[in-house]
């Protein structure tokens, strides 16, 4: 026995402070210096003058006095020995040498421990002859329960070292150790020890780490608790958390997490913006409005930072993040009650460590992003469009007089290749004249104009300096970061500061507080609007390949051309405009964006507070309080040159009665418009909870109880006005009749009507102003028992409610609950022998997550809302918006999970399976009703779904060598989802309908339903195969089983593959993500009647046509080459003959999504120690990055399912793909 | 010792920190009282005082019959023309032709559900208002006499899609439609009241609101006593009892002249003259004022008519009721010649250009025709007369405004001159329907038949359809006998 073991062995309350302090070690110190340093460089002094000093009283004031620990062996070596000493201000080593000299002893300095051992007999003899021994230990928590995964490190003299991490027993076996080493043990959350080698260590206990209020202890952190990984049955899983440093595609914490996460789907096609991030599959549905976008439910998991929840995880610097634990099944999640069926990340930010020196660490990368590739956008160019217009221009459906007319603010003017078309029918230009002007068209091409003028290279760029330290009853971790995010559009601005700060106290033994604060401010910025209809909300500069080919930007001088075809009237038209009002309708966009900005300001602050009181033995009170407060203001200026401003004071002006005079305005025809919007979010959570953690009998029964009360409020507040005839210099604004402008007719006999002969506002936007409050009150609890190391039981329950307007109690009243068992099979007596086996633990769990209903939503009573309309008394009245349905209820998921996690090989090969089945029922949707109520549907619970699915996290140690180590990480999951009940309120009987279902009963979520096409008929016509075998084109005949079911546009599977390689001071990691057995509409040409070149004013992303409409059906015998659909100009002819959805609906346009990409590569370079020691910093980290390079795609239409919207086949431009990232992280 | 105090303060600690963490949960639960969760979002609203609930019936959606046009369509007062009747939708061409089937197998009646869902407000105004608070008595009677009258209202419209025409004789057994009091969008298994029953129903409601009804109209969109005594005056015209529609006829005309807000027919000799209030006639019709700004209307209710706007091309006036037009009739100018923005109809035909809105609710030209009606009825053939002259002399030139004479004297002639008055009155805008029904049981009409044209593009006759007598009342949806079993549908 040595003396260590002894003073550990004790219970907690007898140790001494020095003893603790004499134990206390940090990891961190020990990973960053591997330099051993000698005594004689060292400053310190002592100053201790006795006679008769016990050898144990120099020791303790060396300790006092110059802050090293002394560490001793009790073999040989007597403390109690006296002797006269006399120091003054003598150096340390000068004391150790004197006071050791006589007692054939000798010392080591390592680090801030001095290392007292009798003198070997080679050592006394003069030579150095090392003693090799075996060295064993147990590693035990402070409850006796053994520690497994704890890193014991061996170091000798000459700075080799060996490590080994403790097994699911906690024992450790070290071979062949020089006798003379430190064996320092860490552990993550535990106070390190260190301690002169020995063959038998005994049981080491580590302390929980004082500093970590949360208690970290292990792994798994569900947000209010850390329970070790052994003991939780719960299904989790965490990255690799160099991977998420390193990868700097993206600033997004949540998007560095793709393919490392068994089971969570990163989705970023357009069609899946509403839900990018799935764990095991969608539980909800929710309700939709016009726009197909649902809402009423919560289809993201639950992110919780911190311990407190945040619905926006997007100011979260990845550089702060410590640790991302994902929880998917019940026992894992359900602690977080009604928020939980989709899964929970729990985030945790970095802090600092007590005892630790000052640590600083800077760094930044850049990611070069590149502009977007455009050409992926399948167009005609210019020649082809050309000659397509002139193919199928036909001036007796569209005639000059209805073109040309100026219809209300829809209409456009006619471009250039219809006017000569036009000019040449009407007899205007000779038909040579018009193939002349044509042809100069047809050889011009803007894409390099496009590409060059509206887009520039766009960039990401992040610095962070973090540092961190810590005192005995002090420690932190700062930050400071900045992202510069580059778009691609010129002009535009997204910079983010960011201030963090984690501070730590320890107020006594007892109490322990800690307190995050995070600042993020950010600035955004974008130039005008190309958008002339230009609400606040609806801006933007894009211009892409859609636009026509022919037209050009700026002439061959670089002057902005002019483009008024793209406003609101023809030339002859606006000429009368203008003559009328006075005012200019020109319409020039490259000049147009500089007349105008959005500028946006956010702040977001975040602090939580943590309060840790020891109250008896084992018996913790754990308060969190966390208040958030974000306020954001966005200011939109569109000055008076603005198109948009221009056209809107035409549209309400009325022209002079008698010719010459002015004419009425009735908006300000001076100054801008100016548009201010004000955000205010603001939450607090209030959070008590008790905790019991103990054991007995050595660890036998192991017991942690929690319970606890949580309050939450949630506050999302914002308003607004707009403002016309601003003037920002002197912040004056004209007046505006909004009760006449508002009418039913507005103004009569406007220059330029908005609507049929008048002008008019559909509502008063001169304010406006929305305001949600959501309460929580909440009571949980939880319960953790192991027996025997091997059998582990977990249960939790949690009962919410909430404000939720108009439920009533009842509906409420709906705890959610758990229950999970573990069985770690590898410790049992008859697999001990198995000597592959390093871990087999069996896990099962069950149990109830919910989902509950946004506010206002749906409730119990009437909920009634406002309306304003100039009809009413006094501008306003009530509507009912929700009928009460009394019956309503929280969707309810029951979660079933078993696992299996396995280590074989001395852990060289480990992983786990998880299968799961989620079983949603009362599903949120619309829920049709009788008919004689009064509603033909009402919100209500509709129908049932069940996810099923199988996961695999496996990592290889497939080299460990001295030099070169290579890991693999693999990640498989493969999830099936079917609606298994779904009482939609109109009942499809169509297959047109059916094709715009996403949600089917009987077929998985995000279904894609498609015609089974037939080709076309001698008319060019798409003719279908209805289910009994016909063929046929007419219109209105396939119902809904004449449509067939193609896959679902989410994900089968999803995982990735990371291979990681170090060899000395490199470290290369290829990142492989896949997603595969979805499927997506591709994109298809959608024009086949009507006239070419329809847009929106101000739209310069239509008027072009998809490549395929060069392919189609021309002639008679066509069809037996093609099969898209003839043009006929005719819509009346072309609707009522044929149904050309049959073609871009059909099955042939269905195709495989599957996908598989490089997110990343990266290579790294650290320096080595020595040379960075001569740069005066502790490490350098060089590190290059590659990403977003397609390796295979299932479909040979060159389409990326990521910017493809798979349930509409639209594709977008590409960007940010093959990517290039530089980083630099340097250690101080 | 030493270790014994350590002990001693130890224990002190633990006893202070225990103290106050007990402190500190008691002070967080005292805050999670039940009253933390009892807050009401800003912007909605569960209605508690009378203010409320009268709030409820300032309300658009009682104002608006969305799509509730079927009456426009089985008017014998249109007929159809190509090409635009081949791109009409399917509901117009089968309301058109006066076909059975009218709504499809999944489709909601747009017949329907605009009165239903404001039956579910009146409901909640009559079941809760007597339990409001912050109000007096009297204001929750008006309250709920408002909801009553305008829940007759609603029943009338609804008796009238779809019961038979009233008939003393069978109406107690003709089936009407159900009787709906309750506010519960769960409940289900409806049956239909008799035709009788649903009249009932109606005149309870009206005579116990009359009363307690506002003496004076302020608002065009707010139930009054006039414009409750006007419907209750042509709920009995439509039950064929003329006696009993006249007192509270008068009554309505009294109650009108006390009105705060401007109520009497326009002189369209005024409106139309140079510089006139529906002035400039544009291609969307003459200038109208909205509905609250309507001097003709009691009662704003009304529906969207594509038929006499831009939108809808493909009905036009039916020769037959052109021709019982004078040609200086200057509610020609709500006709025009050509659809919106495309060429002339052939054969001179027109359509109707405005307004493009229909009124449903109660207007005074039908108050002053309906109670012209009745004194014909009754044999008060001069008294009929006058009303008639009241209205036609604002509707043309004085010098052919007269009721001729040889009809002014014969009450039968008489009261076909009041019905060819109702249909100029009213041409295109949906009443000749109710009227045609109501005429199906009247002695005087009911040998007329009634029949639809569809006309070539070239203004030629190719379809001619005839009302059968069945189809005076519509079949209900599929959808609703689907979800009430055993419900009779209508034949």
């Amino acid at each position: 026995m040595n003396n260590f073991t002894s003073y550990c062995g004790m219970p907690f309350s007898w140790l001494t402070k020095k003893n603790l302090l004499m134990m206390k070690l940090t990891t961190l110190i020990l990973m960053l210096s591997l330099t051993q340093v000698t005594a004689a460089s060292f400053g310190q002094n002592v100053t201790f003058s006795k006679k008769g000093a016990k050898l144990a009283e120099v020791f303790s004031q060396i300790e006092k006095q110059t802050g090293y620990h002394v560490f001793y062996s009790d073999e040989g070596l007597n403390v109690q020995q006296k002797m006269n000493v006399d120091f003054r201000n003598t150096s340390l080593a000068l004391v150790l040498d004197e006071v050791l000299r006589t007692q054939s002893l000798e010392y080591r300095i390592d680090q801030k421990n001095i290392l007292v051992k009798t003198k070997s007999l080679a050592a006394l003899n003069g030579a150095v002859i090392s003693r090799v021994i075996d060295i064993k230990g147990r590693i035990l928590e402070e409850s006796g329960a053994p520690l497994p995964g704890a890193t014991i490190i061996a170091r000798t003299e000459d700075g080799s070292l060996a490590r080994i991490t403790s097994g699911t027993d906690g024992r450790f076996y070290l071979k062949g150790i020089d006798e003379r080493a430190l064996i320092v043990i860490s552990y993550i959350g535990y106070k390190g020890q260190s301690m002169t080698a020995a063959p038998d260590l005994g049981d080491i206990i580590l302390l929980p780490d004082a500093e970590n209020l949360t208690e970290v202890k292990v792994l798994v952190n569900n947000g209010y608790q850390t329970i070790s990984k052994e003991r939780s049955a719960g299904a989790f899983a965490k990255p690799d958390m160099k991977i998420i440093e390193s990868r700097t595609g993206s600033m997004s914490i949540l998007q560095r997490l793709d393919g490392l996460i068994p089971g969570l789907t990163v989705n970023n096609s357009p069609s899946a913006s509403q839900n990018p991030f799935l764990v095991r599959g969608v539980t909800t549905i929710g309700l939709y409005d016009e726009a197909g976008q649902a809402y009423g439910t919560n289809r993201n998991p639950l992110f919780v930072v911190d311990g407190i929840p945040l619905d926006d995880v997007s100011s979260i610097n990845p550089q702060d993040v410590a640790d991302i634990t994902v929880l998917k099944d019940a026992t894992a999640a359900s602690i977080w009650g009604a928020r939980a069926a989709n899964g929970v990340i729990v985030i945790t930010t970095k802090k600092g460590t007590k005892s630790e020196k000052l640590a600083i660490t800077y760094d930044a990368f850049i990611n070069l992003q590149g502009k977007p590739n455009l050409n992926n956008l399948p167009t005609l160019n210019s020649r082809e469009f050309i000659q397509a217009a002139a193919d199928i221009f036909d001036p007796v459906i569209y005639p000059w007089q209805t073109v040309s007319a100026y219809n209300n603010s829809g209409s456009t003017g006619v471009p250039p290749h219809e006017r000569i078309l036009y000019n040449q029918s009407r007899g205007l230009i000779t038909a040579a004249q018009a193939r002349t002007s044509l042809d100069s068209l047809g050889a011009l091409d803007n894409r390099k104009q496009i590409s060059d003028l509206w887009y520039r290279n766009a960039a990401i760029m992040n610095h962070t300096l973090s540092l961190s330290g810590g005192g005995n009853r002090y420690s932190f971790y700062g930050s400071g970061a900045y992202t510069n995010t580059m778009s691609t559009i010129p002009g535009e601005k997204n910079k983010t500061y960011k201030i963090n700060l984690r501070q730590d106290f320890t107020i006594n033994k007892f109490i322990q507080a800690s307190l995050n604060s995070d600042l993020t401010y950010n600035l955004t910025g974008t130039k005008g609007n190309l958008n002339v209809s230009g609400s606040p909300a609806n801006r933007n500069i894009d211009v892409t390949n859609g636009f026509l080919p022919y037209q050009l930007f700026q002439d061959a001088s670089g002057n902005n051309l002019s483009i008024p075809y793209m406003g609101y009237a023809t030339d002859e038209s606006r000429r009368n405009f203008e003559n009328l009002s006075g005012i200019n309708l020109d319409f020039n966009p490259l000049n147009e964006i500089e007349y105008g900005s959005t500028k946006g300001k956010n702040l977001l602050s975040r602090n939580v507070l943590g309060l840790n009181v020891k109250i008896i033995k084992g018996l913790t009170f754990q308060g969190t309080y966390g208040f958030i407060r974000g306020t954001g203001k966005v200011e939109t200026y569109d000055d008076a040159r603005s198109y948009g401003v221009r056209s809107e004071v035409v549209q309400f002006a009325v022209a002079p009665t008698t010719p010459g005079a002015a004419p009425t305005f009735y908006l300000p025809s001076t100054g801008g418009r100016f548009d201010v919007n004000n955000t205010t979010t603001q939450s607090w959570t209030l959070r008590n909870q008790l905790s019991y953690d103990n054991s007995w009998k050595e660890g036998l029964h192991q017991l942690t109880v929690l319970a606890g009360q949580e309050a939450q409020e949630q506050s999302i507040t914002s308003n607004g006005s707009l403002v016309r005839g601003y003037n920002p210099d002197l912040l004056t604004f004209g007046s505006v009749n909004y009760p006449l402008l508002t009418g039913a007719t507005g103004v009569f006999n406007t220059i330029m009507p908005t609507s049929y002969g008048y002008s008019n506002f559909y509502s008063n936007d001169s304010f406006r102003q929305t305001d949600v409050l959501t309460r929580l009150s909440s009571f949980y609890g939880n319960v953790a028992y192991t027996y025997n190391r091997r059998y582990s039981v977990n249960s939790s329950l949690r009962a919410d409610k909430s404000n939720l307007f108009g439920l009533d109690r009842a509906a409420q009243n709906r705890p959610v609950w758990s229950v999970g068992g573990k069985w770690i099979a590898s410790e049992e007596s008859f697999l001990k022998p198995v000597s592959w086996l390093s871990l087999l633990a069996l896990r099962a769990t069950y149990g109830i997550t919910g989902n509950a209903p946004a506010p206002g939503t749906a409730a119990s009573q009437d909920i009634l809302i406002a309306q304003s309309s100039p009809f009413l008394i006094g501008g306003s009245g009530l509507r009912v918006s929700t009928p009460a349905n009394r019956s309503l209820t929280w969707e309810t998921t029951k979660n079933t999970n078993l696992g299996v996690d396995f280590a074989f090989l001395n852990s060289r090969i480990s992983g786990s399976v998880d299968v799961y089945s989620k079983k949603t029922s009362d599903l949120l949707g619309n829920l049709p009703t009788n008919t004689f109520t009064g509603f033909t549907s009402i919100i209500g619970n509709v129908g049932d779904l069940q996810n099923k699915g199988i996961e695999l996290g496996l990592t290889t140690v497939n080299i460990a060598s001295t030099n070169f180590r290579w890991t693999t990480m693999v990640n498989m999951a493969y999830n099936k989802n079917k609606i298994t009940r779904l009482n939609i309120s109109t009942p499809v009987t169509t297959a047109a309908g059916r094709i715009r279902q996403q949600y089917v009963e009987g077929y998985s979520a995000f279904a894609v339903f498609a015609y089974d096409y037939a080709g076309l008929d001698q008319l060019g016509d798409p003719m279908i195969r209805l289910a009994d075998g016909t063929v046929t084109k007419a219109t209105n005949i396939a119902v809904v089983n004449d449509a067939k079911y193609m896959g679902t546009y989410q994900p089968v599977w999803s995982g990735g593959v990371s291979n990681i390689f170090s060899y000395k001071q490199f470290t290369l990691s290829a990142n492989v993500i896949l997603n595969l057995g979805h499927v997506m509409r591709s994109d298809v040409n959608q024009f086949y009647t009507d006239r070419l070149s329809q847009y929106a004013a101000g739209d310069f992303t239509s008027g072009n046509v998809h490549s395929d409409f060069m392919s189609r059906w021309k002639q008679p015998g066509d069809e037996a080459n093609t099969l898209i659909p003839s043009y006929v100009s005719n819509t009346a002819e072309s609707y009522s003959r044929r149904d050309v959805t049959y073609y871009t609906n059909a099955d042939v346009n269905v195709v495989s999504a599957s996908y598989i990409k490089m997110r990343d590569i990266t290579l790294a370079y650290s320096l080595p120690t020595p040379v960075a020691a001569k740069l005066g910093v502790a490490g350098v980290t060089l590190r290059s990055q590659l990403s977003n390079v397609m390796l295979w795609k299932a479909n040979k239409l060159d389409i990326d399912p990521e910017f493809q919207n798979a349930f509409y086949g639209i594709r977008t431009s590409l960007i940010n793909q093959g990517t290039i990232s530089f980083g630099l992280n340097v250690k101080f | 010792m030493l270790n014994f105090k350590i002990k001693l303060e130890m224990k002190n600690k633990r006893t202070y920190t225990a103290a106050a963490t007990i402190l500190m949960l008691s002070a967080a639960l005292f805050s999670c009282k039940k009253s933390f969760l009892e807050v009401n979002p800003k912007g909605r609203l569960i209605a508690h005082t009378v203010n409320d609930y009268n709030g409820l019936l300032n309300n658009l959606d009682l104002l608006n019959m969305t799509n509730s046009t079927a009456q426009i369509m089985m008017g014998d007062d249109v007929a159809a023309i190509e090409p635009y009747y081949s791109g009409a939708t399917l509901k117009t061409q089968r309301l058109f032709r006066w076909d059975a089937l009218i709504y499809q197998q999944d489709e909601d009646a747009s017949e329907i559900l605009p009165y239903l869902s404001n039956i579910y407000i009146f409901n909640k105004l009559i079941n809760e208002v007597p339990d409001a608070t912050e109000g007096t008595e009297a204001q929750k009677q008006s309250v709920i006499a408002e909801a009553r009258a305008s829940r007759a209202w609603s029943y009338f419209m609804l008796i009238n899609y779809f019961g038979k025409p009233y008939n003393a004789a069978t109406s107690a057994t003709d089936p009407g439609f159900p009787i709906v009091t309750a506010t519960d969008v769960t409940e289900t298994g409806f049956t239909r009241a008799s035709v009788k029953e649903v009249y009932d129903f109606i005149l309870s409601d009206l005579t116990a609101a009359i009363p307690n009804l506002p003496a004076r109209t302020t608002h065009r969109l707010r139930m009054s006593r006039a414009a409750a005594e006007g419907l209750l005056g042509k709920v009995h015209v439509f039950m064929g009892n003329f006696s009993a529609a006249l007192p509270v006829l008068n009554a309505s005309i009294t109650d009108i002249s006390g009105s705060a807000v401007p109520l009497g027919l326009y002189d369209y000799n005024v409106t139309f003259a140079t510089g006139g209030a529906f002035l400039p006639v544009s291609i969307f019709g003459p200038s109208q004022p909205t509905i609250v700004n309507n001097q003709e209307v009691l009662l704003g209710k009304q529906v969207s008519n594509g038929w006499a706007s831009y939108s809808n091309a493909e009905l036009v006036l039916a020769p037959a009721t052109f021709n019982l037009y004078n040609p200086s009739d200057l509610r020609l100018n709500f006709f025009s010649t050509t659809p919106y923005a495309a060429p002339a109809y052939p054969a001179g035909l027109r359509k109707r250009s405005g307004p493009g809105i229909a009124l449903l609710g109660i207007g005074l030209p039908d108050i002053y025709l309906l109670r012209a009606e009745c004194k014909a009825r009754l044999n008060d053939l001069a008294g009929a007369v006058t009303d008639l002259q009241t209205l036609r002399s604002r509707r043309m030139p004085a010098s052919v405004s007269a009721v001729p004479a040889n009809i002014a004297g014969q009450q039968t002639l008489l009261i076909r001159y009041v019905i060819e008055e109702r249909r100029r009155e009213f041409a295109v805008i949906g009443n000749r329907w109710f009227d045609m029904r109501r005429l199906s049981v009247d002695p005087i009409f009911a040998a007329d038949t009634y029949t639809h044209t569809l006309l070539s593009d070239t203004g030629t006759p190719t379809a001619t359809y005839t009302l059968s007598p069945d189809r005076y009342v519509l079949r209900l949806p599929a959808k609703v006998i689907n979800q009430n079993p055993g419900m009779q549908d209508n034949p």
